[in-house]
């Protein structure tokens, strides 16, 4: 395993470096300080907004939604949040031009609203299910649970 | 987390002083400083764990991986390098699946690095922050590998969003050599973990206590929900490149079937400064005898027509019925060579893709033509009128539009 590890960091290196240079040297490359600025503002803008909004709601949901179906509503709810995410540029629509109409051709922000209405159905339809399927095993269990 | 320091006698007999060096503590800062985020048991979520986030770790490698060697193949087609095999002309459809894969698997990197990176995320708050010389290089190293792997999906995305405001540099360029940099900050990361990664993967863990999956997210519930969110981003996306699904693509930036005739254009000709392309046109070719083509004498040239997918660097591609003359038919007459590059340029006065310099193979291809005409009508102006570039198998940024020169380069 030693002389993996050894090859893989030696093997990163390079490529790292070549990058690098290529970043530094290519034409049309990015003027420093701008690149620098830009790959500081991903980083930082997800361990010091992004995650920590994410955990803080995350934690609020755990504590807020109903004990039975939690696990399932917080699932559909990371599916939202992520789907979202990955829209958000189409729907801000930025980069729509009117003199090119067949980029970007569609409404994004009525396509995430049908994606997560889909999400939400699959999960109304999984809680129905779990609902059924807790009522046929227990149909004679008056004492109700601990759950509630 | 083990924090054992690892002995390493070997090294240490070699360069003591480097070593020594390396491994000397550094100070730890006060502990009335390890407060919010850095205080113990801040992070309580017992999902967390090594054997998870060396999952969600290959997950994200994977992605990258595939997503590093289509884009490399994709800036070889455009910029060959001549000690390496040139880029092929066919299969026709290979640049189409190669670049629509590449644009794919990056969407779906995005819930798959954001997942990994919550995994990982109470690493960022260890105590103390750095023990010493080599924690220290190592955290420096993720911070390099957080910020390119982000880079290069937020430069990505923004990219086929046409989001072009956003990114203060010309985004080709940052893109292609920051995933290099991006990929050797994770095989560095790789090595630094392997025996960790190993460990997880291998022992085999008892089921964590209280696993009530309906009240506590459990590991396979949080792949079903990353795995979802994959899901439902492929399905609205992929549509762009696989027309089947291209209804489904509520989300894809393009969609293969709307354009003029019936077909997508990425530069279209006011954004390209083509105003209207009058009867003086003429397509000039300098070679060893250089002529000088009007439209009437092209059409007056043999027609093929050839069914050809045209594919974009941005994932999306559709295929369409092109008709005109051979480019060898054309070349041929010029007394070109059969081994001659030959540089294809536009009427367009400026722009980086103004003008694609068009390897042998693809030049003497049956299927390479100066189309006129798509779906049967002549070429709209937003699709190169009178007169483009169609190859088999190449970027659609190489298939010049509004051929105005040929050049045939001295081989």
């Amino acid at each position: 395993m030693k002389t993996a590890r050894i090859v893989l960091v030696l093997a990163g290196l390079a490529a790292a470096a070549f990058g690098v240079v290529g970043l530094l040297t290519a034409d049309h490359g990015p003027r420093p300080l701008p690149y620098v600025e830009f790959a500081l503002a991903g980083l930082l803008g997800h361990d010091l907004v992004l995650a920590p909004v994410a955990l803080t709601l995350g934690a609020l949901a755990g504590k807020l939604l109903p004990t039975r179906h939690r696990a399932l509503l917080r699932a559909a709810l990371l599916v939202t949040t992520l789907v979202t995410l990955v829209a958000f540029p189409f729907a801000l629509g930025a980069g729509y031009s009117p003199t090119n109409p067949s980029a970007l051709p569609l409404n994004y922000r009525h396509g995430l609203l049908i994606a997560l209405a889909a999400i939400w159905l699959a999960t109304t339809a999984l809680l129905a299910t779990r609902a059924l399927r807790i009522r046929r095993q227990r149909p004679k269990d008056v004492s109700g649970g601990p759950h509630g | 987390m083990v924090r054992r320091p690892h002995p390493r006698r070997r090294l240490s007999t070699r360069i003591p002083g480097l070593a020594r060096l390396a491994r000397r503590p550094l100070p730890t800062p006060p502990e009335r400083l390890r407060i919010g985020p850095f205080a113990p048991g801040a992070f309580p979520s017992p999902l967390r764990s090594e054997r998870l986030t060396a999952q969600l770790g290959i997950a994200v490698g994977a992605a990258f991986t595939i997503c590093f060697v289509t884009g490399v193949l994709s800036h070889l087609a455009q910029h060959p390098v001549g000690w390496l095999p040139a880029w092929p002309s066919r299969p026709v459809a290979l640049y189409r699946v190669t670049q629509g894969l590449h644009v794919a698997t990056g969407l779906a990197a995005i819930p798959l690095l954001l997942a990994k990176l919550w995994s990982a995320y109470p690493k960022l708050f260890s105590w103390p922050p750095a023990r010493d010389l080599t924690h220290a290089l190592e955290r420096l190293s993720i911070a390099v590998l957080v910020a390119t792997t982000v880079f290069q999906l937020v430069t990505g995305i923004a990219n086929i969003a046409r989001w072009y405001t956003v990114m203060p540099f010309f985004f080709t360029v940052a893109h292609y050599w920051t995933a290099w940099v991006a990929v050797g900050a994770i095989l560095v990361h790789i090595a630094v973990k392997l025996p960790v990664i190993r460990r997880a993967l291998t022992r085999r863990h008892a089921a964590p206590p209280d696993a009530d999956d309906a009240v506590r997210t459990s590991r396979r519930g949080l792949f079903a929900a990353v795995g979802a969110a994959v899901g439902v981003v492929t399905l609205t996306t992929v549509g762009q490149t696989v027309r089947p699904l291209s209804a489904l693509g509520i989300l894809a930036p393009r969609r293969p079937s709307i354009g003029p005739q019936g077909l997508p254009v990425n530069k279209s000709a006011v954004e390209a400064g083509i105003r209207r392309v009058d009867a003086s046109y003429r397509l000039r070719v300098t070679g060893p005898r250089p002529l000088s083509f009007g439209l009437d004498q092209l059409r007056a040239l043999p027609q093929y027509s050839v069914q050809l997918p045209i594919a974009c660097v941005e994932g999306w591609s559709a295929t369409a019925t092109w008709s005109g003359p051979r480019l060898r038919d054309v070349l041929d007459r010029a007394g070109a060579p059969k081994d001659a590059r030959v540089r294809v340029e536009s009427l367009q006065q400026g722009g980086l893709y103004r003008a694609a310099t068009i390897n042998p193979e693809h030049c003497r291809d049956p299927l390479t033509l100066l189309a006129l005409r798509l779906h049967g009508a002549d070429l709209a102006l937003d699709h190169g009128h009178p007169c483009r570039l169609i190859t088999p198998n190449l970027p659609g940024v190489m298939q010049t539009k509004w051929v105005g020169h040929l050049v045939v380069l001295p081989a």
